[in-house]
């Protein structure tokens, strides 16, 4: 390696890039167990650590990422567990269907049946509470050019490679292709999230 | 009971602190979007630092007491009366059972603030009262204030003496701001893109809420990443979509974000997001990690005469 892998964005936060999400992830947990860590937000790409610098700083914070990085994979692996999303594809609920077929040269029918083939697993959460990231797609589809200011919760996206699902109803730069009625967050439930990193998921499409 | 609402305006929330430490579970911290009047407020009525207090955004807002309590406002100016008495702003007030509080519309600023002794009472979820309206939690039922609600005093007492906020204290609600901000690695020093950014003004436009507001300004290039992935944001990021509308991200701000990031504002400058209007143009100034955390370290023993420095930590 000859860059170093980390970036100070601010007086406040350093990111680390990372090859893989499992790194990330690994790396996440162990930085999590230090209070100094205020926030530790992994992505398939970055970890990046939050602090306080009037209670600690950047070199405390980068030496403890640089022993995260060499630590070992924990021995007990993330708890898996396998779900099945309905989802009504096209129409009113997957405005973007069509154009995301067009943008990869299928037909929409082509587009529901690849990604109800295919078993996902939950790289991470992020975004809003209970967003999903999934992998992984063998396709690599644009962001919308201006996010939609309102999309519905439960809408099934596409980015890069990956599906995500809507948790909530708010803005998203991610064409949707679809919508379950599962939900995703309940804060008077416990745990509020139905899916953690590690769960794998089969989307299987419903008729209206 | 403790008060009710008579005139709810257009977006009154009950705010606190910020939900810390649930980024990875995707949840946004919420708070006050002025972390700074908030805290201020709550000192001046003698409590903790984060006791709920009313957000409440552009003024319009009647609060009637039912009993005798303690009040402040800071923040965005806006005429305010008890029984149509004028009040300032900053000094804790003492109110009896059936006055009543108006607040007119503010022409400056966005949110003021207003707190009451031992702050509202609202349900802590993931360790903190804030509201987060796009999961309808906590503060009141998850929502926005209603004509009629009833508010009850909470418990957030300090054992600091009411005091007045001393003036200088007191955030300063302007209409060109000037926000120190950390260059994303990828806007190089020298490059056209660094001139830009922050040689030459943005304007905020009517795209604004609680996640974000959307700046207008000069065009920053080679951020076309359709397929990029999505990476850690915070409040304070500034993300460039490719309309090139960048978005500087509040306290509601979304925990990962796939828009290639053009910059970060600094600690001690992300208060002021939550007082831009509008119209209001902003300023960037280049900042190196060393400045910024010297002047949050100026800014936070400043704020030690009153202990209300906890703000920044």
């Amino acid at each position: 390696m000859t860059d170093a892998p980390f970036s100070i964005i601010a007086e406040d936060i350093v990111e680390l890039t990372v090859s893989d999400i499992e790194t990330a992830q690994r790396v996440a947990q162990y930085l999590r167990t230090f209070p100094e860590c205020s926030e530790v937000v992994p992505t398939r790409t970055t970890v990046a650590v939050m602090f306080s610098p009037l209670n600690t700083n950047t070199e405390t914070i980068l030496s403890l990422m640089k022993n995260g990085l060499s630590k070992p994979l924990p021995v007990s692996a993330s708890a898996t567990e396998d779900i099945t999303l309905q989802v009504k594809y096209g129409g009113a609920e997957g405005p973007d269907l069509e154009l995301v077929a067009r943008q990869l040269d299928v037909s929409p029918r082509q587009l529901i049946e690849t990604h109800t083939d295919q078993l996902f697993v939950v790289d991470l959460m992020g975004f809003t509470p209970g967003f999903a990231y999934l992998s992984e797609l063998n396709w690599s589809v644009p962001r919308l050019n201006t996010p939609r200011s309102d999309v519905a919760a439960g809408s099934i996206g596409l980015a890069g490679r990956l599906s995500g699902i809507y948790s909530l109803r708010g803005p998203g730069g991610w064409p949707i292709i679809g919508q379950t009625k599962h939900q995703l967050f309940d804060p008077g439930v416990d745990p509020p999230f139905l899916l953690k990193p590690g769960f794998r998921v089969r989307f299987q499409e419903i008729n209206p | 009971m403790t008060a009710v609402v008579l005139k709810a305006g257009i977006q009154t929330t009950v705010q606190a602190g910020p939900r810390r430490g649930h980024r990875h579970w995707g949840m946004p911290w919420s708070g006050a979007a002025d972390q700074l009047s908030c805290v201020l407020a709550n000192r001046a009525v003698g409590n903790t630092v984060h006791a709920s207090a009313l957000e409440i955004s552009y003024g319009l807002f009647s609060l009637q007491f039912l009993e005798s309590t303690l009040l402040c406002l800071m923040g965005a100016p806006a005429r305010a009366t008890i029984n149509d008495t004028a009040i300032p702003y900053g000094r804790p007030i003492e109110v009896s059972s059936k006055d009543t509080l108006v607040l007119g519309a503010t022409d400056v600023g966005v949110r003021t603030y207003l707190a009451i002794l031992g702050g509202f009472a609202a349900s802590t979820i993931m360790g903190s009262q804030s509201t987060y309206l796009p999961a309808a939690l906590g503060g009141c039922d998850g929502r926005a204030l209603q004509e009629g609600d009833r508010l009850y005093a909470g418990v957030d007492r300090s054992d600091q003496n009411p005091i007045p906020i001393p003036v200088k204290h007191h955030v300063s609600i302007q209409t060109h701001w000037r926000l120190r901000l950390h260059a994303a690695p990828g806007i190089a020093r020298g490059s056209t893109n660094h001139q830009r950014l922050f040689n030459e003004p943005f304007t905020a436009t009517r795209r604004a809420n609680r996640m974000g507001i959307q700046i207008e300004g000069p065009q920053i290039d080679g951020m076309e990443t359709p397929h990029m992935e999505s990476v850690p944001v915070f409040p304070g990021t500034v993300q460039y979509p490719p309309d090139g509308k960048p978005f500087l991200l509040m306290c509601d701000a979304q925990t990962t974000g796939g828009y290639p990031r053009i910059g970060q504002v600094a600690r001690v400058d992300r208060y002021k997001l939550g007082q831009i209007r509008p119209g209001n143009t902003v300023q960037f100034l280049e900042v190196s990690p060393q400045t910024a955390n010297r002047a949050l370290a100026a800014k936070r023993d400043m704020l030690k005469e009153l202990q209300a420095d906890s703000v920044f930590d």
